[in-house]
């Protein structure tokens, strides 16, 4: 138990970026590959705000969540401007371009040395089943199981909600309407944008410096995403902490070394056995 | 209005490829003029006639922090060059990120090499550098000197290192860890790097077998590198087997990860590390959890084996690096250490032989491996290149420990000096 | 193969003379040049990898590169000190053995496809990163050391490398193998219908895919010394991605691009001390704007630009002359006389198919016949199970109930592919392969052992004059026509046609009813035709089946048919009909109403008279 406990901390930035892939998927059509590269770049913000301009913990993480909302609603932008009506595929593909641009940036800024990421919470621990557990990890996994319920019901039950489900059946239709189908976008490429530069600022306080791991979460997120399907939040949050815990109960085993492959078993599985019936590559 | 921003889109990948082509172009004009300007990644000390060109490739991005081999190195280079450089000759260096990919580091290998004529490599602290590019030095004729970082580094004839090396410093931490500290439980946290993993088993079996008793303290655990960032399972897995030391191999910056993590799933212990853990921010990221206690009552610190001197050592030699390295603004820590090192050994090997022929990557490889063992006051042992296929002058570390927010020589040691590898059998093979 | 010498050549010559040229550019550089451009050349090979899984065969496979671990670890530990096999044959070993990796990355792309796809090749990239860092397969380990050979001979190695597998992939791109991939790429059903089959496709895709990467992954230990892990690190494996998708690596010219751009950047950023993160940034926003305009990348800009120059010069291929239409075809009825008369067998049977969706019934318990020699209209109102029906014959449903012979042999149980060898089929929404010429395209769907000449007079029947046009330089109306023609190619039993008029001119409509018409007794063939038009299906059909909502409603001679009552409340609706029978009462009333008052009138003035 104590061991799996140790897994939460990566288990709800899974479990937070999910809720992301999750959301952008449902509502915008596309699968954001460079998820946690864009919240891991706006992270860089609050290094600056921490080292240079020596402002405390709190303010330094506003700062990097505000950075995440920007960054990635400017990359909303550019989607809503030029990639509108192209299909999924190309959608995607766009962010796997992003990914390997914003890594590129990364590993600039990033250059090896040792710095100081803020941590909001101070490192502070609970007693849980006899192990201490950090108050960060909690706050993260149970943040991403609310997280995932509030967008749920405000997708079902909120006039916003019911304009972003319009939106992601029928753009031009929506656009007809009158439903201001770009500001919509880049709004939700902004939320998720901050949303996952909050999950990193939570695994970056007890991890090492260097960019390309946070640009890895998304794809461990992606096998927590697939659990729900890309269609259920929820389940996607529950599954990025199982996720993490699993991965953390085989470490110490004589599979540990292979930890890593756990999302992706999942991944192969679950895609293989829910397309099993897909006989053509379009309908008729 | 969709439409209209598709074909000013369809106007630019024109741009990209003429700007691609152009690039292209650029690059068969910098052919064309082959052994161009050199130039890369910068440079101390103007060209001119009987300059020495020397060249150094680090790891620098990549989440290793080695860059300040390259002050370090920088920093003897200005010191020599202010007094006429060596045998008449000044020194310029030139040196490369290899970002511990393989292709850069062969990549930059080779433009050091055959593009900018580089005689030596001084002050290389690669992850990879001693792999990729073993053969391609010994084929060009090139010495190496610099930090191994790797069991590889130590086993070759053109590379040779000045820090003491994962062997040795196995050894000196073990014996003092065993003999000092009494352990009741050793978890070793070992990176999942299959290259140093084997020499380290070889290692362990070693001392176990000529410490009888000692085996049944150490339980090892490993854990994937880079794709997770994340120590705190480890640790963990560590606090459940009921550990009371971690040993670590890693750089700094993982080992404040990893005592972070500790304090918070709450184990209490002492941490161990090799000299790639000696660095000035362990104990300013730490602060109290790096004191003797900070973790609990059974914490008995931190140590660190640092395979060269302390900064803070007595000895003319280091506070003659630590003047220079202010008034060139070089940080003062283990790296730039190795990279002053491995300069001073560098040119102290050369100034032996006035008559030494320095225009050729031949004759200074000649000349290095004629050379006679010279005392630095930074290492245990007497530092060289000298004949041999393996190099592995030093021979010693000491054991460091954080008290007051600063790195002292751990106790029991003699203040000053170090503690040499214990005198056992060589390790087979 | 017929054809295939003169439509590959262009390509092949300018490939050999980059390839000379660049040799002897490659020769003279000073030897740290002559690296990188070796290093270039084993990129570019990955570069042909990518390019005929995600250019030409469309499927979005990101592990390309990954499986060239498997070759990089097979020639590290042949070719080490002390090994059993030195290079470059150790090469050959290292392709042939990524071959089964590459199979069983065939697997998931048999039922998933796009994003699906990308998701699970996305994790064998990861999974085959984390058994890289692990080093337990034999030359994974770094330690493992190949001694790299000179500079010269390294280069001449990779670059040779490119050239062959280059003209290889050329070459492979005319053959069936290659059409199939392209085919594939534009429509699964389409490919099928033409008697691909699309396991075979992909299959043979991932095989050859895997072979290039293989091959790749040992020529980068050549280069670097050992197969290390970071070479496979995910990110690279993505760069290099978004790379092919900026040079359009599809096509040769493309992934040569992306070897040179990507070592040459890297070198030269390096010469005046920049990052080489700074050329991923380039390659990055490349990747974008590619994609964005939807432009295929370098290779398309060189193809676009040599089109346009053989244009000016006069050289490109001429436009289609205007087309020579005939006339509306002779009576149907003699025809169809003549074909009973002659007892000529049944070459498609139908018997009792039912096909539901769930509770919706789309067909129950349709029966038809297409005798060899005849031309059969299938009318009925939209959503009436038409295609549906042709859906069903041709092995495009999962199940059915009920069966389906040609040639009175059952077929229930084959697969569509299969049964295209006797039926074919077109589709109402056109899908022909755009980059293939009308011969080539044809050439496809042929039957096994169908001469040139055959697939010239079969192009020229239908209508197609010839040319070397591109199929997306054709109007519709030719390519509905080109379709047929794939059709007949193939030497059926039986031919369904599914709407080809629509939108055509009357002049063309009487122009296709012509030729369809002749169909059966050129070919032999039984056709079915399904149409709207009804002017064309009174010219062409000799008989007439009627479906409304999933029934047969009518079935007999064109004409009689078309003017049953019926049919035609099937097509104009019941109340129409009852309208018609209103106003046909109404009439009847009026009428009595008259007769009434007049015998009234009558009567009266017989009173008043009487009086």
């Amino acid at each position: 138990m104590a061991q799996a406990l140790a897994g939460l901390v990566a288990g709800g930035a899974y479990a937070l970026i999910a809720v992301c892939l999750v959301l952008m998927y449902q509502m915008l059509g596309v699968l954001n590959f460079a998820q946690s590269a864009l919240g891991g770049l706006a992270a860089c913000t609050s290094l600056f705000a921490l080292n240079k301009l020596h402002w405390g913990p709190w303010p330094a993480t506003m700062l990097a969540v505000v950075c995440g909302a920007l960054l990635s609603g400017l990359v909303g932008l550019v989607m809503a401007r030029f990639f509108l009506e192209t299909s999924v595929v190309t959608r995607s593909t766009v962010t796997i371009a992003f990914l390997v641009g914003v890594t590129a940036i990364g590993n600039h800024v990033l250059n090896g040395a040792t710095y100081t990421f803020p941590n909001a919470l101070s490192g502070s621990s609970v007693s849980l089943f006899g192990t201490g557990v950090p108050i960060g990890s909690l706050v993260e996994a149970g943040g991403a199981i609310v997280l995932a319920v509030l967008v749920t019901l405000l997708l079902k039950r909120t006039h916003l909600g019911a304009q972003l489900r319009a939106m992601s059946e029928r753009p031009t239709t929506a656009q007809l309407l009158g439903i201001r189908v770009r500001r919509l976008t880049v709004l939700v490429w902004a939320f998720a944008g901050a949303v996952s530069t909050v999950a990193v600022m939570f695994v970056l306080p007890t991890s090492t410096t260097s960019f390309p791991p946070l640009a890895y979460l998304t794809m461990f997120a992606l096998g927590a995403a697939l659990l729900g399907l890309l269609q259920n939040m929820i389940v996607a949050a529950v599954g990025g902490i199982a996720i993490g815990m699993l991965e953390s109960i085989i470490l110490p085993s004589a599979l540990g070394r292979y930890d890593q492959a756990v999302p992706f078993v999942i991944i192969i599985v679950v895609m293989i056995w829910w397309r099993r019936r897909d006989a053509w590559s379009e309908a008729r | 209005m969709f439409t209209l921003n598709r074909r000013n889109f369809q106007r630019r990948p024109w741009q990209l490829t003429v700007a691609g082509l152009s690039v292209l172009c650029l690059g068969l004009a910098a052919c064309a003029s082959s052994g161009g300007s050199g130039g890369s990644g910068g440079s101390g000390g103007s060209g001119g006639s009987g300059t020495i060109k020397v060249g150094q490739i680090t790891t620098i991005s990549g989440g290793y922090p080695f860059g300040d081999t390259v002050k370090g190195t920088q920093s003897y280079f200005n010191m020599i060059n202010k007094h006429g450089g060596v045998n008449g000759h000044k020194i310029s260096l030139v040196y490369g990120d290899d970002k511990g990919t393989p292709s850069q580091a062969a990549t930059l290998a080779r433009q050091f090499v055959l593009q900018d004529h580089v005689v030596a490599m001084v002050g290389n602290t690669s992850l990879i550098d001693c792999i990729t590019n073993k053969g391609f030095y010994q084929a060009e004729h090139i010495a190496v000197i610099g930090g191994g970082t790797q069991p590889l580094c130590f086993n070759q004839p053109n590379w040779d290192p000045v820090n003491a090396g994962p062997y040795v410093g196995h050894e000196v931490m073990w014996d003092y860890t065993f003999n000092q500290l009494h352990p009741k439980s050793v978890c070793e946290i070992e990176q999942n790097d299959p290259s140093s993993i084997a020499p380290y088993n070889a290692e362990r079996a070693w001392w176990e077998k000529n410490h009888p008793g000692v085996k049944s303290l150490f339980t090892e655990i490993t854990y994937t590198n880079d794709a997770t960032v994340n120590p705190t399972p480890a640790v963990a897995a560590a606090k459940s087997k009921g550990c009371d030391t971690i040993e670590l191999s890693t750089v700094a910056p993982n080992l404040v990860a990893f005592v972070k993590a500790a304090k918070s799933v709450g184990w209490d212990g002492t941490f161990t590390c090799l000299g790639s853990c000696y660095d000035a921010s362990v104990p300013a990221t730490l602060g109290a959890l790096a004191e003797p206690g900070g973790l609990g009552p059974k914490d008995k610190g931190i140590f660190v084996g640092a395979e060269l001197a302390a900064i803070t050592s007595p000895n003319p030699n280091v506070k003659q690096m630590v003047s220079q390295f202010k008034i060139d603004g070089t940080p003062a820590n283990f790296w730039s250490e190795i990279g002053w090192v491995s300069a001073m050994v560098f040119v102290k090997g050369l100034e032996q032989d006035k008559h030494a022929n320095l225009s050729t990557a031949q004759g200074v490889l000649s000349a290095l491996k004629a050379m006679k063992p010279i005392n630095t006051g930074f290492a245990a042992t007497p530092l060289t290149f000298g004949p041999g296929s393996a190099h592995s002058p030093n021979r010693g570390s000491q054991e460091l420990l954080i008290q007051h927010g600063q790195w002292v020589i751990a106790p029991h040691q003699n203040a000053g000096t170090f503690m040499k590898e214990p005198p056992l059998p060589p390790l087979p093979g | 193969m017929p054809g295939l010498r003169r439509v590959s050549t262009p390509s092949l010559l300018a490939l050999l003379a980059v390839v000379v040229v660049g040799g002897l550019v490659g020769m003279s550089l000073s030897q740290y040049w002559m690296y990188v451009a070796a290093v270039g050349a084993a990129q570019a090979v990955f570069g042909l990898s990518i390019g005929l899984v995600y250019g030409q065969a469309r499927m979005l496979s990101l592990c390309q590169v990954s499986l060239g671990a498997v070759g990089a670890w097979t020639v590290a530990d042949l070719s080490q000190a002390g090994g059993s096999l030195p290079l470059p044959w150790s090469l050959f070993v290292g392709a042939a053995l990524t071959v089964p990796l590459g199979l069983i990355c065939a697997l998931p792309a048999l039922r998933l496809r796009n994003i699906n796809l990308a998701i699970v090749t996305l994790g064998i990239v990861v999974a085959v990163y984390t058994v890289a860092q692990a080093g337990q397969v034999p030359g994974s380990n770094p330690t493992v050391f190949v001694a790299p050979p000179s500079n010269r001979v390294l280069f001449l190695m990779c670059w040779l490398s490119f050239a062959v597998l280059g003209a290889l992939t050329i070459v492979l791109r005319r053959t069936k193998w290659g059409l199939s991939w392209l085919a594939i790429a534009r429509s699964e059903r389409a490919a099928a219908s033409a008697g691909v089959s699309v396991t075979l496709a992909k299959v043979t895709a991932f095989a050859v895919a895997a072979a290039l990467a293989g091959w790749a992954g040992g020529l980068l230990v050549a280069t670097f010394g050992s197969a290390d892990p970071a070479n496979f690190d995910p990110v690279q494996v993505l760069t290099l991605f978004a790379l092919a998708v900026m040079m359009g690596a599809g096509y040769w010219e493309g992934a040569l691009a992306l070897g040179i751009f990507n070592a040459f950047s890297a070198a030269l950023l390096s010469q005046f001390g920049l990052s080489p993160d700074i050329g991923t940034m380039v390659f990055a926003v490349g990747a974008i704007g590619v994609l964005g305009a939807e432009s295929g990348g370098f290779s398309g800009d060189v193809r676009r630009l040599l089109r346009r120059l053989q244009r000016r010069l006069g050289r490109g291929p001429r436009p289609l002359p205007e087309p020579v239409l005939r006339a509306a075809p002779a009576s149907a009825t003699d025809r169809a006389a003549r074909a009973a008369a002659n007892g000529a067998p049944v070459a498609l049977q139908v018997t009792g198919l039912t096909v539901r969706y769930g509770a919706v019934v789309a067909l129950a318990d349709v029966s038809l016949q297409v005798h060899k020699g005849e031309v059969l209209g299938l009318v009925g109102p939209n959503g009436a199970g038409k295609s549906t029906l042709i859906d069903a014959a041709t092995g495009f449903l999962a199940s059915y109930e009920g069966s389906v012979a040609v040639d009175g042999r059952p077929v229930d149980g084959l697969p569509a592919h299969r049964r295209a060898r006797m039926v074919r089929r077109t589709f109402q929404t056109e899908r022909t392969i755009g980059e293939l010429t009308p011969r080539e395209y044809v050439r496809l769907a042929a039957a096994r052992g169908a001469s040139a000449q055959e697939i010239d007079e079969i192009l020229d029947f239908v209508g197609c004059p010839p040319t070397a046009q591109t199929l997306n330089r054709i109007d519709v109306r030719v390519r509905r026509l080109i379709m047929i023609a794939a059709c007949l190619a193939g030497r059926p039993s039986a031919v369904l046609i599914d709407e080809p008029a629509a939108g055509l001119t009357t002049e063309e409509s009487e122009d296709l009813a012509a030729r369809i018409a002749d169909i059966p007794a050129r070919f032999g063939s039984g056709v079915l035709l399904i149409e709207h038009d009804m002017e064309l299906v009174r010219q062409a059909c000799s008989s007439v089946v009627v479906l409304d909502f999933g029934r047969v409603i009518a079935h007999g001679p064109t004409a009689q048919v078309l003017a049953n009552p019926v049919v035609q409340a099937a097509y104009l609706g019941d109340e129409l009909l009852a309208a018609h029978a209103e106003s046909a009462s109404e009439q009847a009333l009026i009428a009595s109403e008259e007769r009434e008052a007049a015998a009234a009138a009558l009567t009266t003035k017989a009173v008043s008279d009487g009086r």
